[in-house]
This record gives C-alpha cells, sequence and structure tokens, in this order.
C-alpha cells in the first residue's frame, strides 16, 4: 500500500491525521517488523486513532507473521474507517494467507456494491479483483460460477489478462472433464505467459484424451521449464495451480505402474 | 564503673549494629545478583514483531541458530516462499499420511505452528496460535493440536535459504485451515 500525501489531509484541515501522516514516514526508517518501527505506528494512532493507515499497516506485519488473531483486529478498523482503500487488500489476503475464499468473496462483493468504477487488483497485483473472485469460487468448488466470472472478465478487457487467468480457467475446464476448452485455455495461457503450469496441465487433459505424444512432448516442455525456474512464483506463498518436480514425477511414475501392468 | 559498662555496651551495640547493616546490605546484593542471572532471554524486550525467544520449558538447548537470534530472517524475505525438499506437495503429503482425522474432536478454525529453521535445516521454538474460522482466538482440543505439532516437529526436508551465498536462519509457519476436525489447507 503506497504511503498517503500528508498534504491531503492538510488541504482537508484535518491536522490530525496531517500529524500523524507526517509521523508516519518514520515507520520507514526500519525494518517492517522492528519494534521501534511498530512503536511509530503506535504514536501515529495516539495523535489520531483514525488514521487508517497507520492501524493498516501494523495489521500487515502480523499477516506476514502468520498471525491471523493480530491481523482480523487491524484489518477490520483500518476498513471500517476506509472501506473503498482497504477492503481491497483484506479480500485478496483473506484467499490468499488464510484460504478463507468465502471472506474473499464477500469482501470484494461488498466492495463492487459501494463503487461505480473499476474495483481494480488484489494486493500484490496479480488478479484483477474479479479473477481473483473467480478463482475462489472454484477453490469453493463452484466451477461453473468459476468459468462464468473468469470468461467475463476476460471478455471485458481482453488487453489486460492476469499473469494465470488462463490457466486457472482452464483448470475449471479440466476439473469438469471439458478437456478441449481447457487445452484452448492452456495455450492461451503458454502464448500468454509461458510458465511449466500451462504445459503440465496440458499434458493432464492430452493424456485423458488418448494424445500420448503431445502428452510426453507437454510433460517434457514442463519440466525444462520448471528446471530453469519459468513457473510460477509468489515470494510468500504457493499459488493456486503452482506445480513442482515431485507432481512431474508423480505423473511420469503412475505412467511406468500402468506400462508395467 | 557502670558509667564504664554503658560505654562498652554501647560500644558493643554501634559495632553490632554496624555488622547487622552489613549483613543485610550484603543479603540484599545476594539477592539482586541471583534475580539477575536468573533472567532467561525470554525476559528481553523483543527486537521484531514475532520473535521468540528461547524457553527452557518447550525449547531444546542444543538447537543452534547459527547467525544469531539477532539476524533471523522471514521465510519470504529470499523471494522464494516454502522451502521444502520435493516442495508443498511433498510436505502436504506428510500431513495426509500421518494425521488421523479419524481421532480427533469436529472442530473448525486455524492452527498457526511457527518455528525456526536454522542453517542446517534443523528447526525448533515451535509456538501456536490458534483462532475459529472468524479470526476469534479459540483453543482447539489436544486430539488436533498434539498431532499437528508432532507432524510439524518431525519434517525432514526444509531446506537452507540463502542471503548473499551464505545460509541463513529463518522463521516458518504452516496455518492449517481445520474444518470438522480435517485438515483442508495448509499455507503457506
Amino acid at each position: 500500500m503506497g504511503q498517503p500525501n500528508c498534504n491531503v489531509y492538510l488541504w482537508k484541515g484535518d491536522t490530525l491525521q496531517y500529524e500523524a501522516c507526517e509521523l508516519s514516514y518514520k515507520f520507514n526508517d526500519y525494518y517492517q517488523f522492528d519494534m521501534k518501527g511498530i512503536a511509530i505506528l503506535d504514536s501515529c494512532i495516539a495523535i489520531c486513532p483514525y488514521y487508517a493507515y497507520a492501524i493498516y499497516e501494523k495489521g500487515v506485519v502480523y499477516l506476514k507473521a502468520g498471525n491471523f488473531l493480530g491481523w482480523d483486529k487491524y484489518i477490520n478498523l483500518a476498513v471500517e474507517l476506509d472501506p473503498l482503500t482497504y477492503l481491497t487488500s483484506r479480500a485478496s489476503c483473506r484467499g490468499k494467507f488464510f484460504a478463507d475464499y468465502a471472506g474473499a468473496i464477500r469482501d470484494i462483493d461488498l466492495l463492487d456494491s459501494l463503487v461505480s468504477y473499476d474495483i481494480g487488483h488484489t494486493h500484490d497485483g496479480t488478479y484483477h479483483l474479479l479473477a481473483y473472485q473467480a478463482l475462489c469460487y472454484r477453490q469453493l468448488g463452484k466451477y461453473h460460477k468459476a468459468i462464468e466470472l473468469f470468461e467475463a472478465r476476460i471478455a471485458s478487457d481482453p488487453d489486460f489478462i492476469g499473469f494465470y487467468d488462463y490457466l486457472h480457467l482452464g483448470v475449471c475446464y479440466q476439473k469438469l472433464n471439458d478437456h478441449d476448452s481447457a487445452l484452448a485455455c492452456f495455450q492461451k495461457q503458454i502464448d500468454h505467459n509461458s510458465i511449466a503450469e500451462g504445459y503440465y496441465y496440458a499434458a493432464i487433459s492430452y493424456k485423458k484424451i488418448g494424445e500420448e505424444e503431445k502428452y510426453e512432448q507437454a510433460l517434457g516442455e514442463s519440466l525444462r521449464l520448471l528446471k530453469i525456474k519459468q513457473k510460477m512464483v509468489d515470494p510468500y506463498h504457493v499459488l493456486e495451480d503452482e506445480i513442482f518436480l515431485m507432481d512431474i514425477e508423480s505423473l511420469k511414475a503412475s505412467d511406468k505402474a500402468l506400462h508395467n501392468n | 564503673m557502670l558509667a564504664l559498662d554503658m560505654r562498652t555496651l554501647l560500644a558493643y551495640e554501634i559495632k553490632n549494629k554496624k555488622r547487622m547493616r552489613i549483613f543485610r546490605l550484603s543479603y540484599l546484593l545476594l539477592c539482586f545478583v541471583l534475580v539477575i542471572s536468573c533472567e532467561t532471554v525470554e525476559d528481553k524486550p523483543l527486537r521484531y514483531l514475532g520473535d521468540i525467544p528461547f524457553s527452557k520449558l518447550t525449547d531444546n538447548k542444543e538447537f543452534v541458530i547459527c547467525n544469531g537470534e539477532q539476524n533471523v530472517f522471514q521465510y519470504f524475505n529470499l523471494g522464494d516462499n516454502l522451502s521444502f525438499e520435493g516442495g508443498k506437495r511433498k510436505l502436504i503429503s506428510v500431513f495426509d499420511k500421518e494425521y488421523n482425522s479419524q481421532k480427533v474432536t469436529k472442530e473448525s478454525g486455524m492452527v498457526r505452528i511457527r518455528f525456526i529453521v536454522n542453517c542446517n535445516g534443523e528447526t525448533n521454538r515451535f509456538r501456536i496460535l490458534e483462532s475459529d474460522l472468524r479470526y476469534q482466538e479459540k483453543s482447539f482440543d489436544n486430539s488436533i493440536i498434539n498431532q499437528l505439532l508432532s507432524i510439524t516437529r518431525s519434517l525432514n526436508g526444509w531446506g537452507p535459504k540463502y542471503n548473499n551465498g551464505k545460509a541463513v536462519d529463518y522463521y516458518q509457519y504452516l496455518i492449517f485451515r481445520i474444518v470438522d476436525g480435517q485438515i483442508i489447507k495448509i499455507l503457506p
């Protein structure tokens, strides 16, 4: 979350927020987890108890430590004070950090109901919030709803597709055994952002429809890309549909078992 | 004679009082030294939020933090999230195999186990945090906690992380999202 421009508060005549905002810049002098930096945030809140930015930033430290109790307390306060700014983060962090997909869906719906403009992206920019909502529905097993939302999002802004939107949509179709649609999505993923996962899931669909040669090629390419780390990446979390060497090895092992039988 | 006796007595009493004062001061000094020496790492204020100081009640005193307590990273500081041999799929498979959901209470919520992985991939300083699915504090039954903790402790495959080519120590956590006693998701 970007730091507010403190002059905004001065312009509004809110000297308390202005003072808290000016002090909050000192937080950047410390490593995020440093108790001295957190004490700065506490001082900001003491100056102005409704300065949402400081409350939010304090919550982020708890979030990154996996402390759901601390994070929930502070993010809820921040959302209460400034829902349009902080609902985005609460939604995507609920899903990403705590697999609270239902909570994420609710927050995205709430934000959408409060504004008439594009609700924007997840806190880390990986997904548009509507694509992320589609992914959350998928994680809850609601594949048809997920497909509907993914397709609508892609159609609404074809020039700005997320890194992994086609991949996740393809896996939705795969789960419904619609391998033709799945393969079309995986090809779009490969064209848009060529990663090991695109080839891996394509390999699975090829296998299901009996295209052995294409299965071998796709799996081989997936392995090659995995080895050079051209794959899904996130510093905090293993992403949905992300694969590891063990996934490819498991597929190969099950092939071998089938041949031996 | 009486006056001499009184002076003698007084002198004796004064000397005794001095001795008592010295004794009291020495006793107080000894107590102070004993209290200071009893202070553990736990009593010192935390450097960073979430730091886990050593506890003689729960932690292995042989566990070495290679680069010192002041230099423990967070798992995400080095950009590659989970460093576990075989990846998350392997980690999940260990819990799939070892966690027995038939023998637990049918509770729901989240459990975080946070610990340190040292430069050799060894782990210790396990700490637990629990909540219900609405992020409110809760205590799970031991049938769940003991299993999760035991399996987490037994995990063998934590990779070292490197900073400028040097293996570092780092904080790692696992969050278990539990519904009716079943683990439905492990994060990160």
